[in-house]
């Protein structure tokens, strides 16, 4: 039998084992009484098995590390689910009081403008953030078990006391960025807005005391930020307290 | 599609990566083209997930994204005029395939080998024996019947073979 009899289609599929049962023994058969079919099908096989062997190498090359940061990243910030928050919307809901649904933002207090009645308490470590880090600072602290960046924004006067702007990021694909506006109100520090943010927060760096930050402090009746002389004031106040 | 789901897909998508770049690698000229091709692939089928049967193969799913988006590249680059290179086999024709490769390792030789053969050639020796898909999911990453990827992979081996000087039944060049 000429290997002309197997159209090379058909020798590549009994080579790739692609050939139905019955076909493949009339292959066999042929390659056995035709060395000239069974070197056709070693053609094919040796082929593959190059060409396997040729590019499994590539696969052990690194993935730049860009490339592997932008995949891990596919639906974080935009989409994130939001399962796990610092502040959450049942907080809100049970202290609450009025959420501004449109902006985004939860309101935790007597309302949107109501500064005078906020009863979130905040974690320890946060606190401790407030009174220390000037705005553009950031620090990583630990929330109970776990760690986040906390990155203060801007400072603002609020009739004698003063209010901060600052974010939480837990680093994690699942969360989306907090952003919060907490007051000092007598001893203690109170949170008196939060909202997720869609978008990653700009590099810290980015954050000066007077450029400000964001439309939140509008609905508050805060006024631009303090400046980095009247913010240092405020902080070396919170030092000696 | 839930949580986890996403965060299974995404998974999947990051351990693919390597396979995705050499796949990449074989259709377009540079490491960074396959790089951007990978990451625009890696992006479309994120927004695409959900159309995406958890169980069936996600490569084959992916190496058709990358597939259907390269071709979409190369139209709009023809729309507007840029030269998007000759075929491989076409630049072959002019630069004569005149040097023997006996130097070089066989299987360096085959990687050398593979950048000089035209791109329909190249898509199915990457699916098929490289990546291992069948004929039939060959066939659908490609958009083409079956009976075309076996004549495009039949006539891609005998070419690949005998650029490597290897004659029907020679065993010398067995690696393994």
């Amino acid at each position: 039998m000429k290997p002309a009899t197997f159209s090379d289609e058909t020798l590549m599929a009994y080579a790739d084992g692609e050939l139905p049962a019955a076909e493949a023994a009339a292959v066999r058969a042929a390659a056995i009484a035709d060395p000239a079919v069974a070197a056709r099908i070693e053609l094919f096989a040796s082929s593959r098995r190059l060409l396997r062997e040729s590019h499994d190498p590539l696969l052990l090359t690194a993935v730049p590390a860009s490339l592997r940061e932008t995949v891990s990243a596919l639906g974080r910030r935009p989409r994130a689910t939001r399962r796990r928050q610092i502040f959450s919307r049942a907080l809100a809901a049970s202290l609450l009081l009025a959420v501004a649904g449109a902006t985004g933002w939860s309101f935790i207090g007597r309302g949107g403008s109501d500064l005078g009645a906020g009863m979130a308490q905040l974690p320890a470590a946060i606190v401790a953030s407030l009174e220390r880090l000037p705005s553009g600072g950031a620090a990583e602290i630990a929330v109970g078990a776990r760690q986040m960046n906390m990155l203060v924004l801007a400072s603002y006067d609020h009739g004698g006391g003063w209010c901060r702007e600052f974010e939480l990021d837990a680093g994690t694909a699942d969360e989306a960025v907090q952003r919060g506006l907490a007051c000092r109100d007598g001893d203690r520090w109170r949170l008196r807005a939060f909202a997720d943010l869609a978008v990653a927060p700009p590099d810290a760096s980015a954050y000066l005391p007077a450029s400000g930050s964001t439309d939140l402090a509008p609905m508050f009746g805060l006024r631009a930020p303090l400046s980095a002389a009247e913010e240092r004031q405020r902080l070396d106040r919170e030092r000696r307290r | 599609m839930s949580t986890s789901n996403d965060a299974q897909f995404r998974t999947e998508l990051l351990s693919l990566l390597p396979r995705l770049r050499r796949y990449a690698l074989a259709r377009v000229a540079t490491p960074e083209h396959a790089d951007d091709l990978v990451q625009a692939a890696c992006e479309r089928g994120w927004k695409a997930r959900a159309q995406w049967e958890p169980g069936t193969n996600l490569a084959c799913w992916m190496f058709t994204i990358m597939h259907n988006l390269h071709i979409d590249e190369i139209r709009a680059k023809a729309a507007q005029g840029t030269d998007v290179g000759a075929e491989p086999l076409e630049q072959l024709h002019d630069h004569a395939w005149t040097r023997r490769l006996e130097a070089k390792e066989m299987l360096t030789q085959v990687v050398g080998v593979m950048q000089q053969l035209p791109q329909w050639m190249r898509e199915v020796l990457m699916l098929v024996p490289v990546e291992g898909l069948s004929y039939r999911e060959a066939a659908a990453v490609l958009g083409v019947p079956v009976g075309t990827v076996m004549s495009r992979l039949a006539r891609a081996r005998v070419e690949l073979m005998r650029r490597l000087n290897v004659a029907d039944g020679e065993k010398h060049w067995i690696a393994a």
